[in-house]
């Protein structure tokens, strides 16, 4: 399971996630250097800063897909990447053939125990506003909106401890990102789901996200903490 | 008739069985855009194959069709090749196709049936097809249903997105190291029983026929089999009747159905989404 980056990735007893001394990129030069944060059960950090400057990678290499250049990722001990709900930029899924929403919603069981989470299906979809008629749609035929809210669920149906959203919300209207995100804090506050997203929309992030971690010249800078 | 079914039973047994994982692993290989990795493969195949005939011929083994020991080259030449296809890019798969291509027709060419032996290799002779395919491509058969109840789930979404696949904790190194060696072994066995042309058309072409219909990728793992059955049955019935060779009328077939199905399923977001993707692939 994600080879390469679980060399670098540890457990611990506490139930929190802690980045130390962690060096992120595809090359050398880092783009990102000397990450040392912690982040609580129950957080939501928005990840800010320029275009290119490593907030998509830094989510990537949370998600073990991008192995980190050095550091550490030491996760609480009951954490498993089963746990783990994560929404790509929409402009990285292209399905070579026709795939309804809710075929796209489905396809978030893989790896679990698929009768279990089932059951999670319809409630994530009406988490993100897809209704029935909504979720018969082509991916193919729908708005970025849509396809935008359809991998949210596809991320909500596993039950995540952690979900990292990147731009996740960018083509969804105000009332539909409100509805999300209100869901989401609830989900924080009620069952301690950490939330670390990639978000260009200042007002979204100073109204639902009490921790920000700004990323410029390479290193980060931690404000909320 | 019954005599035909007697002399042809076996072969005519063997492609419509053989149909099932061939168009089902097609699937996997149109929707991961792998298509020219897999003719690549298939070339090397039958490229093992030729290499098998020819040192079959200088051991004094005579005429070898059905001979074991071509299938077990096909079978390194189809590993060899996708193992080259499958790592690499599109260039290094048009390489693999060119040499064993040529690779293909220099071995045997001067073995005593060599132009017999590379028409049947490259253009497919279906009446080859001995028991013991049968029961192997049955078995295969099996195997795979039973590969793809299980992991239904998983292989449409390492089809559809490997990366989320990869944050979901699947190993997805591992699973196309898995996909590719399952792929390679059932493509060189069809290749050394049937010839590159019917399998190559049955891996690709019902896929794409009814990845033209569906409304939902799901549905496809249903449809592609039935259509690739349905090929078969009729393009044995139309050999049988025109006395012209299966293999190619299958091919011929489903050939045709497949501008057909475009035409019945095209819609108007298709060009579209086209378009949104050239544009964002650069």
């Amino acid at each position: 399971m994600n080879d390469e980056a679980s060399s670098q990735v540890s457990v611990q007893t506490e139930r929190e996630w802690k980045l130390e001394s962690l060096e992120i990129g595809f090359t050398t030069p880092p783009l990102i250097t000397n990450i040392n944060c912690s982040i609580q059960m129950g957080d939501m950090v928005a990840i800010t800063g320029a275009n290119g400057c490593g907030k998509s990678c830094l989510l990537k290499t949370l998600a073990g897909i991008n192995p980190a250049i050095s550091g550490f990722i030491h996760s609480p001990s009951d954490f498993s990447y089963n746990q783990l709900g994560v929404v790509p930029q929409v402009t990285e899924i292209f399905p070579r053939f026709r795939i309804s929403l809710q075929e796209m919603v489905e396809l978030g069981v893989a790896n679990t125990n698929e009768k279990k989470q089932q059951s999670h299906i319809k409630d994530a979809m009406d988490a993100v506003g897809l209704n029935n008629k909504l979720a018969k749609q082509a991916w193919q035929r729908s708005s970025g909106g849509e396809r935008q809210r359809t991998l949210i669920a596809r991320a909500l149906v596993r039950e995540p401890q952690v979900v990292l959203l990147d731009e996740a919300t960018s083509h969804i209207d105000q009332d539909g990102t409100k509805l999300l995100m209100e869901y989401l804090r609830a989900l924080c506050d009620n069952k301690k789901l950490v939330v670390l997203a990639v978000n260009h929309d200042a007002e979204i992030n100073d109204k639902y996200f009490p921790k920000h971690i700004h990323i410029s010249n390479r290193s980060i800078e931690l404000s909320g903490w | 008739m019954s005599e035909y079914l007697e002399l042809f039973g076996i072969a005519w047994l063997t492609l419509i069985i053989a149909a099932i994982p061939l168009s089902l692993l097609g699937i996997l290989v149109v929707a991961r855009n792998q298509v020219i990795l897999a003719i690549a493969a298939s070339q090397s195949a039958a490229c093992g194959a030729a290499l098998a005939m020819l040192l079959i011929g200088a051991l004094g083994g005579g005429h070898i069709h059905g001979d074991l020991r071509i299938h077990l080259g096909a079978m390194l030449g189809g590993l060899i090749g996708t193992a080259i296809a499958w790592t690499g890019t599109h260039e290094r798969a048009a390489w693999l196709f060119a040499a064993a291509g040529a690779g293909t027709i220099l071995f045997i060419s001067h073995s005593p049936y060599g132009m017999h032996d590379v028409l049947a290799l490259q253009h497919s002779n279906a009446m080859i097809a001995t028991t013991r395919d049968v029961v192997l491509f049955a078995l295969i058969t099996i195997t795979l249903l039973f590969f793809l109840k299980r992991w239904n789930t998983e292989l449409r979404l390492l089809a559809i997105d490997p990366i989320h696949a990869h944050s979901c904790g699947m190993d997805v190194s591992r699973w196309n190291l898995v996909l590719g060696a399952i792929i390679g072994l059932v493509l060189s066995l069809a290749v050394s029983v049937f010839g590159l042309l019917y399998a190559f058309a049955c891996l690709i072409l019902p896929s794409l026929i009814g990845g033209s219909l569906i409304k939902s990728f799901k549905s496809l793992l249903w449809l592609a089999p039935v259509i690739s059955i349905g090929a078969t049955i009729l393009g044995i019935v139309l050999g049988h009747t025109f006395d012209i060779a299966p293999g190619q009328s299958i091919t011929a077939l489903l050939a045709f159905v497949y501008p057909l199905a475009c035409v019945i399923g095209w819609q108007p977001s298709d060009s579209k989404t086209s378009l949104d993707q050239a544009e964002r692939s650069g």
